[in-house]
């Protein structure tokens, strides 16, 4: 069988089913792989990591009649070796065709290039807090670096790991507005 | 301890069996995924403040920056660090210039009942004008969301190029990052899915009723479809950064629904 083909809705049906047989738990397992597929594909560092995940899900779905559900196979190790599967084919995709540069981290980037434009009108583009707490987290040298994050952390009443997911997520809203700024500029 | 563990997972220096452990654990939920974020900041920070050691630099070149996903996070963090430095640098050659301020200050110390008067007129006028702006917009948006939910939404084949989310009964919390909408990239329409706790036997009508931030927005009636869920149609326009809470009503039942537009 095509893996590639959509899945049907007996095929869901079925993946319901095999999670329980009470379908408001099902449901909660499938939101639950489903979650916890994207976050792996993102530290594999793939992107779209939705797809993927999807994507994984559809292939299990058409293999369910030939898995092996003993005891010791937990759906997430079930899922498990069909998302490797999955990340292998997408790192294979976005592979580096180049090797970094090994002057990458010195070479100081031209600030009047398009993509430096862009991050510049994005960062403006955040609410002011955001943008203030951005341009705060990375503003001091590395040896002040430590204490000037644990400052900043308690300023804002977050724990230092809740300050680096805050600013992940805000990393991630920049990402989706450089791609559009850039598009608009047809590069 | 742990995120040293992490960092070499993601540096690939962990063995084959440890990396398949964690991995498991990644999909099943048994690993802080904070945490996890966290290591990976911290490492790609450390890269490029030259403070990995050697095995860590080769390890990061030749197996962490290897696709152009990872490449481009890299590249955001050194840009953001890049662009924070210039700001810095600015600012301190910048000689601050306060005559303007000295001036509106010598005003609103000579002239303080007209002042006050003029403010509370400005404040009165736009608080009018926005009234009547969002009332406008509010009634002109709930007209579109009706007219759009009177059509037929069981071919799902109609709604292929929209953006589509499927929500399960329940907390934001529950749900983790798949309940999010990011608000620059949805389409015109975006067709929710309310897929109900149980199976139905026949069509019910649902009433429905959209919040946003606790506050609600619009009031619909909306039937079921395939006995399993209850779609919806949403214009564009109604969604705006933050958080959205759906119920819906049958029968005395009623059920939640979340999801955040970021």
């Amino acid at each position: 069988m095509d893996d590639r083909l959509p899945s049907t809705t007996n095929d869901f049906e079925s993946l319901l089913s095999w999670f329980s047989e009470n379908r408001e738990l099902a449901g909660e397992m499938y939101e639950k792989i489903r979650v916890g597929l994207i976050r792996y594909f993102y530290f594999k560092g793939c992107k779209n990591g939705e797809d993927l995940a999807d994507e994984t899900i559809n292939r299990v779905m058409k293999k369910l009649s030939s898995l092996d559900f003993s005891a010791q196979n937990k759906p997430a190790t079930i899922f498990y070796g069909f998302a490797q599967n999955v990340a292998l084919e997408e790192l294979r995709k976005d592979k580096l065709k180049v090797p970094i540069d090994p002057d990458f981290r010195e070479k100081t980037q031209d600030s009047k290039e398009p993509k430096f434009n862009c991050l510049d009108e994005c960062l403006k583009n955040l609410p002011i807090a955001d943008e203030t707490l951005l341009r705060q987290y990375y503003e001091k040298s590395k040896s002040e670096k430590a204490l000037h994050r644990q400052k900043l952390a308690k300023d804002n009443n977050l724990t230092e790991v809740n300050l680096h997911v805050k600013l992940h997520r805000l990393r991630k809203t920049m990402r989706s507005c450089i791609e559009i700024c850039l598009r608009k500029k047809n590069l | 301890m742990r995120s040293n563990y992490f960092k070499k997972y993601l540096l690939g220096l962990l063995s084959v069996e440890d990396a398949e452990t964690l991995e498991v654990q990644i999909i099943s939920n048994e690993v802080s995924e904070d945490e996890l974020i966290s290591a990976e900041n911290s490492l790609i920070e450390d890269y490029l403040c030259n403070n990995l050691n050697e095995e860590e630099t080769i390890a990061f070149q030749t197996s962490f920056l290897i696709t152009n996903e990872r490449l481009e996070r890299v590249e955001l963090i050194k840009s953001l660090t890049q662009i924070s430095d210039q700001k810095v640098e600015e600012l301190q050659n910048i000689e601050v210039k306060p005559i303007f301020f000295e001036r509106l200050k010598s005003f609103l110390m000579l002239r303080p009942l007209t002042v006050s008067l003029a403010t509370i007129a400005l404040i009165l006028s736009l608080g009018l004008v926005w009234q009547v702006i969002f009332n406008t917009n509010k009634n002109i948006v709930g007209e579109e969301l009706v007219a759009l939910n009177k059509q037929d939404l069981s071919n799902l084949e109609e709604f292929k190029g929209f953006t589509k989310l499927n929500l399960a009964k329940g907390v934001l919390r529950s749900a983790g990052n798949s309940n999010n909408l990011l608000e620059n990239q949805l389409t015109e329409k975006v067709l929710l899915s309310l897929i109900l706790p149980a199976k139905i036997p026949a069509v019910e009508q649902f009433i429905v009723k959209i919040f946003q931030n606790g506050k609600q927005l619009q009031q619909l009636t909306q039937r079921s479809y395939e006995n399993q869920e209850v779609r919806l149609l949403l214009p564009k326009s109604l969604l705006k950064k933050g958080e959205y809470q759906i119920t819906l009503e049958n029968k005395g039942e009623e059920y939640n629904y979340s999801f955040i537009v970021q």
